[in-house]
Formats: C-alpha cells, structure tokens, sequence
C-alpha cells in the first residue's frame, strides 16, 4: 500500500505540529498535594517490633534528637584547646595543633545551661591532600550516635583557568582543577550530609571535653572552637517582613560553568550537546553545563559570584535537567553562606523526563519566592540534599541489617543442608516469623507512602519499583510461614532477593544528580525557553552531519615526530590520558606524544618482529617485560642515572619480575593486592574472630563449616593451571624461595618451601576448602563462602555491585604465617600492570621522560580522580605509586588495609624456565589434592622436571653450555636487593 | 600441394590461437584457486618447513639449526611422546571414527523418517558444531563444575552418590573423558550433512532390485548398498573427521581454563603447538611439531582414501 502525497504530507505536517507543541509547552512537573510527611502508625509499629531484636539497635543520629527542641537561647561559648604542644600556625591568629592520622585534639568548654549545641571548628587542611578528610568526634570520653564517627572534612577547589583550552581534536577540554587551602569554620555534618543542618551535640552544663581524632590519611589542623545554639533559619514570611525593598529591573543568566567554587572535585562540567544549552557549537564540544553525573551525592555544594546594582528583591530561576526517573532531587539554595530562609531547605527539583527545564524557585502556589540582595557582589552556593529520603534509606539499611540475622537465624535451624522432603514448622523454632514478616512489609509499605510524594507517579515511580517487587515477595511469604526454609534464600542472598532490591533501592534514592546549565537572577521577565525548538534541533544536527563530511577533526594521522605510546587498554582510560598528556605533559616539556590503543598486549611481540613498535608500551601484563628483555627488546632503566631515585615511589616487591641480572626493564605503572574479606554480619552473629593468621584461618573452619561456609582460598579460581599467585604466598611465608640464587635449578625442595606448599594441599585435603568456586563475588553475597581472600576486582565488584552487602562486610590484613621470631609474614604474590621502554624505540630518552612524568604522585593521582569523576565510583586506578595510593579516592577504612597490605606485595623473579616451575607447582598441587600423592613426592618429582627445562632454556641464552658449565652469570634479585638499590639510589 | 600447405598452415594457425585461449582460459580457470592455495595454504606451509628448520624467538632473527628441532622433539620432549602423542592418538581414534559413525548412524536414521521432522532434527543435530567452542565450553563448564552448583556433581550430591563434589575439569583422570564426550556431542558437522545428502540421493531402485536379488534386513541393505552408493560422501565424512580429530585442541583448554591441561592429561599436539610458539615463544620448535601433525594427518588421510575412493 502507498500513501498518497497528500496523506504523506498531512501526517508529516501533524507530527511536527505535534513535536512542536510539545516543545512550546515543555514539561511543567506534575500536580502534587500537600506534601506534610505521613507518619504511617503501621511503619512506625514495625520499626518498634523490629528495634532490639537481635540486638540491632540504631543509635543514630535520628534517635539521637528524637524529642528534643531547638533551643535558640542557648548561650555562646568558646573552648579552650587542651594540649601543650600547640604551635602558632601561618595565617591563623589563635593556637592551633596540627593532626595525623589516629592523632586527636581535646577541647574543653564551660556551657551555662544543658542543650543540644553545634560546633563550630577553625580548620586547615594542607595543600597536598587530595580527599576529604574525616574526624570522629567524641563528647565527653564517648560518640555520642554512629554518624559522629564519621565527620567529613570537604576540601574546596577551584578551576585553574577558565579559559579553556583545546585539545588536539579542537574540542575544549577541562581545565585543571586546584585546591583553595584557607582558614575556614568546619560544621560539622556526617559524610553522608543525611542532615540539612549541621549536627548537634548534647552538653551538660559546666565542663565538657570533646575530643576530635583525625581517622583519614592527610594532616589537618585545627584551631579555635565555637560552641553555640543550632542557627535558626526564619521562615519566608518572616524573612519578607524583615527586609523592606522592592524589585528592581533585572535579568541576569549566570552559566553553570562559571562557578567560583566546589567542595567537591567530583563536580566537573562537561560539554552537553544540544542547542538547548549555552554556549553550543554543533561541530566542536563545547564545555557548557555542570554534569549531573558528578553533582550527585548529597553534601556535594558549588558556589557562584553574582552581583547586582540595586538593593532589592530578586527572584531566581534554574535551567536544569533532573533524569532521576520519575523521581524528585533536592539542592538547599544559601545566600553569601546562609540558608536564607527555611522554604529553600533542601528544595525540590521534579524529574524533568530527560529534558531541560526551568524551575522559578516558588512556593507551593507558584508565587516565586523573592530572595533580598543588597547592592553588590553576593555568593549564591546550591547544596545537594537527600534529607528528605534520608529517614526512609536508614529504614531500609536497617531493615536489610534485619532480615540478614533474621535468615541467619533460620540458618542456625535448617542446618548445612535444607531438607526438602520434611515439613517444616519454622514458626515454632522462631515463633516471631509472622510477627516479622509482617513488620517488614509495613515498613516497606511505608516508605513507598513516604517517597510516592516525590514521585510524579507515585507508587509506581521506577525508582520505587524494587521496593513494590519486594512487597509482592514478603506477601507470597506470608502465606506460608512455616515453609520459609525452603526458599528463605529468598529473602535475604543474590540477585532477585528483598535484600538485593532493598538495596538497590538505596541506591537509587541516594542518587542526587542535577544537570545544570545556569540560572537567572530577575524580575518580571521571560525567561528564555528551555529547550530548543525543533528547527534549531534540526539544524544543529543537520550542521554537524555536514561536518563530518567537511571537517577533518577526528581523522588519525601517523606522527613520524611524536613520542608514540601503545597503551593496552579500552579507550575510555585512555582519552582521559590523552587529554592530561596533551594539557601538562606536552605543554611543560614540548614532547609531542601519540598514544594509541593496543588491544592486546600479545599484538606488541608481533609488531616487535614485524619493526613497527612503539617507542613505549603501557598497561602490559607483568610476565611480559621480561620476555623481551631476555631477548634483547627491552630497555634497561637502569641506564638512566635517576632511575633507583624514581624507583622509590613505587612498590620494592613489584619490580623484581622486571629484573634481569643487574638491569631493571619495565616500571611498575598499577598494583594489586590480595586481602581478607569477610561479613560482618555473619562473624558477629555466630561470634566468631577475624582469623589473622592461617592458623587462626584453620581454627575457625571446624565452626564455619557447621553452618555450611566455608573459606575462600584464590586457588579454587579461575582455571585449572594454577598461576604463582595462587599457589606460591606460603612458600614465601614460610620464607622458601623459587629459585636457588644463580637461578640454575629451582629451590622448591628447601624444607621451607615443602612446608609451605605442603600447607597449601593440606587446607583441601584436610580442612576441605572448596577446590572450585567460579565465582567467589556470587558465593560471597549467597553466604556459602562468607570469607575469603579477595583481589582488586573481586572487591571493586562486592564494592559496586552488591548493593544489598553495603556497609556488611570489611577487608583486613591477609593472614600470615608466623615465623621463629614471632613475626608475622604476609607475603602474597601479585602484580599490576607496567610501562616498558622498548630497544629498538627511537626516543628513549624521551620515552623515560615520560615514564616519570605518568607515574609521578600528582599525575596518578589526578588520573585516578578524572577517572572516576568522569565515569563513576566502579573506575578506580589503583597506582603503582604508593603516594598515590595514600591519596586515592578509595574508602578510608579500606585504604588503611590496602596500604598496610601492599607493603608485603612480593612478585616472583623471573627465569628464562620459569613457566616450568609455574606448571610444576600447579601439577604439584593438583597431584596432592587430586590424585593424593604426598606433596613431598610430589614436589621431588616435578623439581627434576623443572630443572631440566630451566637448564634447556639457560642453554638457549647462552648462560651455561651444555656441560653445565656457566658461560655468563645469571643472578636472582630478592626484594631485599631491591630496597638496597633504592636506598643507594642505584650507584653500581 | 602449395594450397594445401597454405591451407594445413592455416589450420595449425587456427589451432594454435584456440590453443591459446584454450590454455589462457584454463589459466584463468585456475588462477583463482591457485593464488588462494599459494597465498593461504603452499606459501604458510613452506614458511613453517623453513621455520621447522631454524631456532626462531618471535623476537630474534631465525638462526638455521638444521634437524635440531626434529632431533628434540623425537629424543628430548617428555611431555611430547608420554602425553601428547598417546592422548591425540586416544582422542583421534575415538573421536575420528567414533564420531564417523555416529555421523553416520544417525544420518541413516533421519533419512528414515519424514522430511519436515528431519529438518528440524538435522537441524539440531548440526547446531553444536555451529556455536563454536566457547559457547561448548560454557555450557560444559557449567555441567561440570567442580562445585555444588554444577549440574551434575548437584544431580550426584542430591541423590547421595557422593558426598564431596568431583573436579572434572581438574582432576586429570576426568579432564580427557570429559573432552571426548563433548567433541562427540558436536561431531555431528559438515561431514554429518553431506552423509544424509547422499543416503537420501540413493536410488529407491537399487534398493528395490536389492530386495528381489535375495537382501533380507535393514543391515544387510546398509551394508551392501547405502554405504558403497554414498563413497563419496563417505570420504568427504572421513576426510573431515580425522582432519577435525587431529586438530581438535581447543576443548580440552577451553574446559580446563588453561594450557596446559592439568598434568598433561588433555594435552593434544595442537595445544603443544600453542604451548611452544606463544608461551614459551620456540616458533621454530611449534613449527616442526605442526609439520609433524601435517605429516600424520596426510597419512592418515591416505588411510581414507584408500578405503572409500572408487577404485575404476
């Protein structure tokens, strides 16, 4: 069937109508009534039976002032810094101490009258810390609710330049971002900023002593303190009636991008492409809105310059987007640092239905607000807020704390195995079942009352919609209480469960992203549309389709004079890279530099042979280099003068597979570590310790296994080759080595190294850990293996991807072996990625250049930054360089472990045989455990195996003839070695 | 006598220029096959044989060593003549002919039935050769997990055979069965396809005329009459077997996770292969093994050919 022209035309003439219409009459946000919290009498009856059961108790901050009045009349008070080794610091008139980590300041204050007070703090953070610091605070010898434990201490930036600059695609790229370090007053909030205002502390009248501990890495430092009565914000009929101005001429559209300054480097801008937003070109990116992605967690806060030329009231008015599906997001609007009045508390920005809208700050009734400026220059910040769905995501982290001892509890009953075939009667083992099942679809029931308010569909808004699912689940359970044995799974492990979608929710709630493109300050005026109109849509598509005909900007072209750098990974790390090459490194030196993507980093052996390498190699597996280096296609480092000097800021233990003879080939570029992982949830409720070292380890598997856990060990990962880092760290431990020190024959026959190994086969033959576990992240959050040691990714995964497990489990150190003097070693075996030099490039000099430039502590750190304020908190670049480490934006808690762990960091040495004694140790292994030889046998007979190919190969390169006899010395370094060449920087 | 001359001078002129196009057309008949045979099969083949001659690092310029290669792989690999050569020896066998008859057997059998069922289970039957060896090693891996979540060690754990799970694809003494029945599994492939082409070809005459000479049962017809009717399919089938059984290897590493198989036990020449040229980088070592698979798969070849080729 054909249309006829006339019909074509009519249809095409309605749907541009109607996309028109839709564009002149944009989104305006959906009716809503009265927004009074509901108190759901049910929720709250459940919470009740809830509290206390299990011993979970929520001491939060919420219960904390539960009945407490403001009391405004409080009087002031100033406290006195109790400590004698204060020291007069730049800048700052009073005494003030400076705090390291665990390191703590005592303050001692006189208040007149009992009352909840917040405290005021003069702080400092130095210059070279990079993450916010936190401090706990204690009241009188205790903290007083969980939150205060975890004070955040934000830093403040501000772009370097904002000019800014191109990159080598014409595109302008983000400038710099630098730290404002100045005297400031610290409130205090929770660094999850769950309050709008700052949080309070109960004193007693006379002598009070509040104690604040440093517990992040980076100084800071503290001066006077200010006690006082929580700060009233008036309401807005007050705050009208006390300014008497009236509203001059005014339109003024501030761009989002000229901020002055953040308290977050998270917040960044980026280049939005639609005409809808200013400044837009359709062929170049141009840097024109703050990004959402970045302005998403509560607390985050950025700060703009206004000025106006009359005293007055103004109105404001907000260009922003909101893609929260269907859910409300909230900014607290301050004025020159103050909330000015209390309807501009965490204020509410509807979902926008993934386009721009304008949002006149008003009141429920649409009667903008007006906001009272003098003349001249103010600051107007907007603060991201979660305030009002804080209560209903501490419900439900609490109700998942619930259910998880809840289900351990059923766990105790069923034992290791559910028995299908018997009836069960669960409700007379737990006769609470009902009573809790009930509770917990409530509660659920009245949050959903709580959020549908927010929600422009209510109840069936998709960020509510797990929380429905999970209703239906807890109904479908209630029917038949008794039964829940049999799929109590259900309730509380993996992907489907109430947990898993309790969790998930919370995720979402947390989530505060708001695209801004600028605000008006004004009076009675149009505002500019919002989004463009369909022809300038049109056209802006139509000139950038045309340009890609026209322009040339993307096309690659070889660059005979470049620095060329193949990098083996995807090409979101390396655009990033590229841009902070081409803005710092080629800027500073004048080296121009080409980095290009290597999919695998096999393909640098084949284009090696084939004369068409690279001048450096990056991201290569650590196994490679030297493969190159024994054949001559590596550079030695050590050739240049200040390589042991450069050395220092990586890892002693990562170089040494880099290492031949005297020569080192490759920098370690990333790290990994290995550590324990275990639930908390689990170790409190069955009153078990922490193992710290295997014996601890074994002692422990008797009572996990009772419940049918069990200990993750890496060896039952991956395939059935087993690789050095999985079968090697007790060797190591047990202070054995691989190899003898000529690196003629292997030394995995030394009584240590048997007992090392011997162990390994023990903990499957004997103690029965688990000889395969394909995935131990699944088995972990099903609670089969609720320990284990876990990798980088592992924990990135568990980290970002079991929402359901938050806050549920804790890394600690790997658990070692003790030796003779009482010491415990914790060696274990890993190694990231690095950067080699290759022999045949044409610029080594260069290339070292470089090497130094990207492994230095500002670059990596900057790196790691960009990397996760461009593409989420699952992209983090854990660095070869230890400064970097320290200063990562990685969990403070789980940083102190990491750090502590990289210190045993300890690769293997490499030797032209040395896949030999990888295969040997592995069919070790598998001989011991699998077909049940005593690994001694084992061992006696594999080592004869591996000398020979170790032979073969030294033979091969010339080191020994076939007699035996050595032709040139073959020397293993040790970490030891390692260190000694650091510390004497490499003098020969 | 001078016109016939003239004239017999113009035949053979005639004939040389349709001589000419003649050649030039068989020239350029064949040019295409030729140039892809040079280019992708005689030129990579004479590449490895020089290869085979010399110590080769990937790295390096290949240095000539004469036999060396030759003289260590038959005197100094361990691995090579006590696992390597008996386990693709094992497998081959197994799988080679094992898999031919299965091929055959169950072509036969859909040729009994009707079309549009046939279709749909050939259809089956040639999917597992199709999917290709990862998607064979997921599913497989997953059967035969080392865990309680495998299917079969869960079926076995259920129904209380055993009480702690079995390493399949660990253990060495599970790692070559396991391999065997998943290449069999997804034997059924071209060879399968051109099998039921040429038993459903087969003449319902001869079959008829079969009957009144004096045949009594399926068997005898199978026997004497499909099997010497389909030569061609069936060379075709076993040209393809034993090529597809000899350079079988990815299996075995695909369901244990890594080369080598544990202890050796699933190694087959193609995995030492890899082994050599891309983990401990001996391409001139890797080239001589792959010369020697050529070698027997040629035999082995030859093998087939004299049995099914039509001898006239």
């Amino acid at each position: 069937m054909r249309l006829k022209p006339s019909k074509t035309i009519a249809v095409a003439v309605l749907l541009i109508t109607s996309i028109i219409l839709y564009d002149i009459f944009p989104y305006t946000g959906a009716f809503k009534e009265a927004k009074a919290e509901k108190v759901s009498v049910s929720k709250e009856k459940g919470l009740e039976i809830l509290y206390n059961s299990y011993g979970i108790t929520k001491e939060d901050y919420a219960r904390y002032i539960l009945g407490a009045k403001a009391d405004y009349d409080l009087e002031k008070a100033e406290a006195r810094l109790n400590v004698t080794h204060t020291s007069k610091i730049h800048g700052y008139d009073g005494e003030a101490i400076g705090l390291l980590y665990d390191e703590s300041a005592e303050y001692e204050v006189y208040v007149s009258k009992d009352g909840y007070y917040q405290i005021e703090v003069d702080h400092l953070v130095d210059g070279d810390v990079l993450s916010n610091l936190t401090i706990d605070v204690k009241i009188n010898g205790v903290n007083p609710y969980a939150e205060s434990e975890t004070i955040d201490v934000p830093l403040i930036w501000e772009d370097e330049s904002k000019e800014f600059t191109l990159d080598s695609y014409g595109d302008e790229s983000l400038p710099n971002q630098r730290r404002i370090s100045r005297w400031s007053r610290l409130n205090m909030f929770n660094n999850t900023y769950d309050t709008t205002s700052p949080l309070c502390f109960k004193l007693n009248k006379g002598k009070n002593i509040i104690k604040i501990t440093n517990v992040s890495s980076g100084r800071i430092y503290l001066g006077n303190m200010h006690v006082m009565p929580p700060k009233k914000v008036p309401s807005y009929s007050d705050y009208l009636s006390s300014h008497r101005a009236n509203s001059p001429n005014e339109y003024q559209f501030i761009n989002a991008i000229s901020y002055k300054e953040k308290n977050s480097s998270y917040i960044r801008m980026n280049a939005y492409q639609s005409p809808s937003v200013t400044p837009f070109s359709s062929v170049d990116k141009k840097i024109n809105i703050i990004d959402g992605m970045g302005w998403q967690i509560s607390g985050q806060e950025i700060t703009y310059d206004i000025e106006v030329k009359e005293d007055g009231f103004y109105q404001l008015a907000l260009h922003y987007m909101n893609d929260k599906e269907d859910f409300s997001v909230f900014r607290t609007i301050k004025i020159d640092g103050d909330i000015p009045f209390e309807e501009v508390k965490a204020y509410e920005f509807e979902y926008t239905k993934g386009k721009w809208a304008n949002k006149v700050v008003s009141a429920e009734d649409s009667t903008p607000y007006k906001f009272y400026l003098s003349r001249g220059k103010h600051s107007i910040s907007f603060k991201a807020e979660n305030e009002k769905v804080a209560s209903s995501i501490a419900e439900l982290q609490f109700l998942i704390n619930h259910i998880n001892q809840f289900t351990l509890e059923i766990r105790k009953i069923v034992g290791k195995e559910v028995d299908k075939k018997r009836t069960w009667r669960l409700t007379k083992y737990i006769p609470e079942t009902e009573k809790y099942l009930k509770a917990y679809e409530n509660i659920i029931k009245g949050i959903i009352e709580n959020l549908e308010v927010y929600a422009p569909n209510g109840k069936d808004s998709t960020t509510l919609s797990y929380l429905n699912k999970a209703l239906a689940k807890l109904e479908k359970m209630q029917e038949e209480p008794d039964k829940l044995p049999l799929y109590y799974e259900q309730l509380y492990s993996g992907s489907g469960s109430v947990t898993q979608m309790l969790g998930d929710t919370i995720d979402r709630l947390n989530n505060e992203a708001l695209y801004l493109d600028g605000f008006y300050i004004y009076n009675e005026a149009e505002l500019k549309r919002p989004n463009a109109g369909i022809f300038s849509k049109l056209g802006a598509s139509a000139e950038s389709f045309i340009s890609t005909f026209t322009s040339s900007k993307y096309v690659i072209r070889e660059d005979k004079t470049a620095l060329n750098i193949w990098v083996s990974r995807p090409i979101t790390y390396i655009d990033i890279m590229q841009k902070m090459v081409d803005s710092k490194f080629t800027k500073d030196t004048g080296i121009k530099v080409k980095i290009s993507v290597m999919p695998d980093a096999n393909k640098l052996i084949l284009a090696n042979a084939a004369n068409e390498s690279p001048d450096i190699a990056i991201g290569l597996p650590s196994y490679m280099p030297y493969d190159f280096a024994i054949r001559g296609a590596a550079y030695d480092l050590t050739e240049f003068d200040d390589f042991w000097t450069t050395a220092r800021r990586a890892a002693p233990g990562a170089f040494i597979p880099y290492i031949l003879n005297d020569g080192v080939y490759a920098f370690p570029e990333t790290l990994d570590f290995h550590s324990l992982i275990y639930r908390k949830d689990v170790f409190t409720s069955l009153g078990f310790k922490v193992p710290d070292t295997w014996q601890d380890v074994v002692e422990l598997l008797p009572s996990l296994q009772r419940y049918g856990m069990n200990f993750y060990h890496p060896i039952a990962g991956g395939g059935a080759l087993k690789w050095f880092y999985q079968t090697c760290p007790f060797i190591y431990q047990n202070g054995g080595k691989l190899f003898t020190d000529d690196g003629t024959a292997a030394s995995i026959n030394t009584p240590e190294a048997v007992n090392g190994i011997s162990f390994l086969s023990q903990l499957f033959t004997i103690y029965s850990l688990p000889e395969q576990v394909p995935s131990f992240y699944n088995s972990f959050r099903y609670n089969i293996l609720p320990i284990g040691i876990v990798d980088f990714n592992t924990y990135l995964q568990l980290k970002n991807a079991a929402p359901e497990l938050k806050g549920q489990w804790e890394l600690a150190r790997y658990p070692g072996t003790k030796r003779e003097d009482g010491k415990i070693s914790r060696y274990y075996i890993a190694n990231g990625t690095n950067t080699m030099i290759l022999k045949s490039a044409k610029r080594p000099k260069k290339g070292w250049e470089f090497i130094k430039w990207w492994t230095s502590t500002d670059i990596q750190t900057e790196y790691a930054y960009r990397l996760q304020s461009t593409y989420g908190p699952q992209f983090v670049w854990l660095s070869g360089n230890i400064e970097a480490v320290k200063n990562a934006p990685i969990d403070e808690v789980d940083k102190r472990v990491i750090l502590e762990q990289i210190k045993w960091i300890n690769d293997v040495p490499r030797t032209p045989g040395q896949y030999m004694l990888e295969r040997g140790i592995s069919d070790i292994w598998s001989k011991a455990t699998q077909d049940g030889v005593v690994p001694r046998v084992a061992i006696d007979q594999q080592t004869i195996e591996i000398n020979r190919e170790i032979k073969k190969k030294l033979i091969e390169f010339g080191y020994v003839d076939e007699e035996g006899r050595k032709l040139k010395p073959y020397v293993i370094r040790d970490i030891d070695w390692v260190v000694e060449q650091m510390e004497k920087g490499g003098v020969k | 006598m001078i016109k016939r001359v003239i004239g017999k001078e113009k035949v053979v002129k005639i004939n040389n220029g349709k001589q000419k196009r003649e050649s030039m057309s068989a020239f350029l008949l064949i040019l295409p096959y030729a140039a892809i045979f040079l280019l992708f099969v005689a030129i990579p083949i004479a590449v490895a044989i020089y290869l085979s001659f010399t110590y080769f690092n990937v790295i390096e310029k290949p240095r000539f060593v004469g036999f060396l290669n030759y003289i260590n792989l038959l005197t100094q690999d361990e691995v090579f003549l006590k696992y390597v050569v008996p386990n693709t020896v094992k497998y081959a066998l197994l799988v080679g002919p094992g898999g031919y008859i299965l091929a055959f057997l169950t072509a036969w059998m859909l040729a009994q039935i009707q079309p549009i069922p046939r279709t749909i289970m050939a259809l089956i039957l040639y999917m597992p050769s199709m999917v290709g060896g990862v998607f064979t090693s997921v599913i497989w891996r997953t059967l035969f997990s080392g865990d309680e979540a495998g299917y079969i060690n869960a079926i076995l754990l259920k129904s209380d055979l055993i009480d702690t799970p079995i390493q399949f694809l660990i253990s060495p003494k599970y790692i070559m069965i396991i391999m065997i029945i998943v290449s069999l599994w997804s034997s059924m492939g071209i060879g399968f396809l051109a099998m039921l082409a040429g038993i459903l070809n087969a003449d319902e005459e001869i079959y008829e005329a079969a009957y009144i000479d004096g045949i009594r049962n399926r068997f005898q017809e199978i026997i004497y009459i499909t099997i010497p009717t389909m030569k061609p399919q069936m060379l075709f089938g076993a040209v393809m077997a034993i090529v597809g059984a000899f350079n079988a290897g990815s299996i075995g590493v695909q369901l244990s996770g890594s080369n080598p198989t544990p202890q050796n036990a699933g190694q087959l020449i193609i995995n030492h292969i890899e082994d050599y040229g891309f983990q401990r980088y001996e391409m001139g070592y890797a080239s001589a093994i792959s010369v020697a698979l050529l070698l027997l798969v040629a035999i082995f070849s030859k093998i087939a050919y004299g049995l099914f080729i039509e001898k006239d």
